[in-house]
């Protein structure tokens, strides 16, 4: 049999193998993977479902092993970041109007005076209303988007990604609520499961200069962070070394 | 707050309190949509000046955690922390303001957090029509508010005194409790403070009302007693800068409170008297005595009560503010003859066909 293969699609690989035969027709088989079905990597072989690549070398093999993952977790993790960017920024936005309204009641309520004109109940009330209405539509759009990044995912790595994503926001909302009983737990809960140390002493000192923006870099730089180490995390199941852009 | 492997709400543990299974981000990652509730701020006490001169000097009466609001007529609306004022309109009177203004000024109150606070002052010249807005307003609570309403005297223009018979119509249909002063009493009160010197007028019912704000808890729970008692309608009396030299004791400087109130009453129709005492801590003792004897001299009191502010000064005076309580809902002639008047020539500005619902 002499076997040949290409990737078709972004994520899906095809062998076709036929039999050598100096007469007749012979045979041809085809076979069509998922690239997320990448197995394990043992010297010079690369598994993806039941079909074994046998490369050259094993640098080869984890040349190979790595443009699989450059179109599969390293995209999507790629795309997540992109995506939590944009979530974090948006909703400082608006969580910046919550913190104003915790710290200044009276003077928040007032900058809103003409939108609040049909309130009939509770003035913070309404605008608190408002808020989650926007943070509603906000994760709706956001949600949305990552369950179709994810989609692929098997549920494990989908699991670290979205505790990476879940832990972040949180922190973000708890700094904006200046709660940093919960902030000193959700930075333990990063730390056991990320293995990324948390600057503490700069969130603290953020929260206190209610410096939203540096929070906002900070959690950024965090997130990012986290999304690197899943990327190693994964790589090493391949014991590759792995190429970050 | 996360959820865990089998759903439970848990705190950002390692593990959950309720089955000890781990936190399930899928799951949780749902939970992002919450925004917390935030808590009502509480305040000491909320100050309103309803349409009482851009001169009137807020610091004087403002102790720490009271907000002062001024509600004003001007030549444009503008509202700013501690200011609502609404463009003048052509008319003097209160019914074409309640039609413009009406609604804004309820919704404009509970945004400056007018009910963030129990004890609310409403200090208001009566004659303004923004008098009439603030106290039919649906923001001001009864059982919490405690006016302050300045009479206009018998020369008053008649627009004034339709809107100031039509303002003591809301408050006494709407039971909120006032205190009344006339103003033949700001022409003549007056007294001397080591801290400012000879006061007079508007700048002496300022110094006295300072001491009822700064004492708005033990005010605000006579006057609670007060209605339950029936007594909603008060007189201001006051002695600025009591002296030994001047009274024999302290006891005579309280007995002078009744003749000095800020609106005619009859000595039998007092039923209470509150007191508040403005003295060096030295003072005290020999005030509560006095106090004592003061009130023994009264029949038929059905409330009274002594509340003891510390104050400093090198000269021994002391200051005493009396808030008087009585029976029956005060009456000013002038006023009605003129709204009368009015009435019968422009039925609008007839107070009774207010709607019920908001009073």
């Amino acid at each position: 049999l002499t076997c040949s293969a290409e990737v078709i699609e972004s994520t899906r690989i095809r062998a076709v193998c036929r039999e050598r035969k100096r007469f007749g027709r012979g045979f041809e088989v085809v076979f069509e993977k998922s690239l997320w079905d990448l197995r394990v990597r043992e010297g010079r072989g690369v598994s993806i479902d039941d079909l074994e690549f046998i490369f050259g070398s094993e640098d080869e093999a984890c040349r190979f092993v790595n443009e699989i993952l450059s179109v599969t977790y390293n995209r999507v993790i790629g795309e997540i970041q992109k995506a939590v960017v944009e979530y974090l920024e948006r909703r400082s936005g608006i969580l910046g109007i919550y913190a104003r309204l915790r710290r200044s009641p009276r003077s928040t309520l007032l900058l809103f005076a003409e939108s609040l004109k049909e309130c009939q109940v509770d003035p913070i009330e309404c605008l608190l209303q408002r808020l989650r209405e926007e943070v509603k539509a906000l994760y709706k759009g956001f949600n949305e988007k990552l369950r179709a990044i994810l989609a692929d995912v098997p549920a494990d790595i989908q699991e670290n990604i979205l505790s990476a994503v879940y832990l972040v926001a949180s922190l973000q909302l708890k700094a904006y609520e200046e709660d940093r009983e919960t902030i000193a737990k959700i930075i333990d809960l990063i730390e056991n499961e990320h293995k990324y140390s948390v600057d503490r002493v700069l969130i603290g000192r953020m929260i206190t200069q209610q410096d939203y923006k540096g929070i906002d870099k900070t959690l950024i730089n965090i997130a990012n962070e986290i999304f690197k180490r899943i990327i190693i995390w994964i790589s090493t199941k391949y014991r590759c070394p792995p190429s970050i852009q | 707050l996360p959820r865990c492997e089998k759903g439970h709400q848990m705190g950002f543990d390692p593990r959950c309190g309720v089955c000890g299974s781990k936190i399930s981000y899928t799951l949780s990652v749902e939970e992002l949509l919450e925004i917390p509730s935030v808590e009502r701020p509480r305040e000491e006490a909320i100050f309103l000046l309803v349409d009482y001169g851009a001169g009137f000097p807020l610091q004087q009466i403002s102790p720490r955690g009271v907000y002062i609001l001024n509600i004003a007529l001007g030549d444009e609306d503008s509202l700013s922390e501690g200011l609502i004022m609404f463009r003048r309109l052509r008319s003097r009177l209160w019914p074409e303001y309640l039609r413009e203004y009406g609604d804004r000024l309820n919704r404009l109150l509970k945004i400056h957090g007018v009910d963030w606070s129990s004890n609310r002052f409403v200090l208001m010249g009566s004659s303004s029509p923004l008098a009439l807005l603030t106290s039919y307003s649906k923001a001001i609570d009864p059982l919490n508010t405690l006016l302050i309403t300045l009479i206009p005297g018998e020369n008053v223009s008649a627009p004034e005194a339709v809107n100031s018979y039509s303002t003591m119509w809301i408050i006494d249909r709407k039971g909120l409790s006032s205190l009344i002063v006339t103003e033949g009493f700001l022409d003549e009160i007056s007294g001397y403070s080591e801290e400012l010197g000879y006061i007079e007028g508007g700048d002496a019912l300022i110094y006295i009302i300072r001491y009822i704000v700064s004492s708005s808890k033990e005010i605000y729970r006579s006057v609670s007693e007060d209605r339950e008692l029936g007594i909603r309608y008060y007189g201001l009396a006051a002695v600025i800068g009591a002296h030994s030299t001047v009274f024999r004791d302290s006891s005579h400087a309280m007995k002078s409170l009744v003749y000095r109130v800020s609106i005619d009453i009859a000595m039998r129709s007092i039923q209470s008297i509150h007191i508040i005492a403005a003295a060096p801590r030295d003072m005290q003792g020999y005030i509560e005595t006095s106090y004592r004897e003061f009130i023994r001299g009264f029949g038929g009191l059905l409330n009274h009560t002594l509340s003891f502010v510390e104050k400093g000064g090198r000269l021994g005076t002391y200051d005493l503010v009396a808030i008087i309580g009585f029976r029956d809902r005060p009456e000013f002639e002038w006023l009605r003859k003129a709204y009368e008047s009015v009435r019968s020539r422009n039925p609008e500005v007839d107070v009774s066909l207010l709607g019920d619902q908001r009073v």
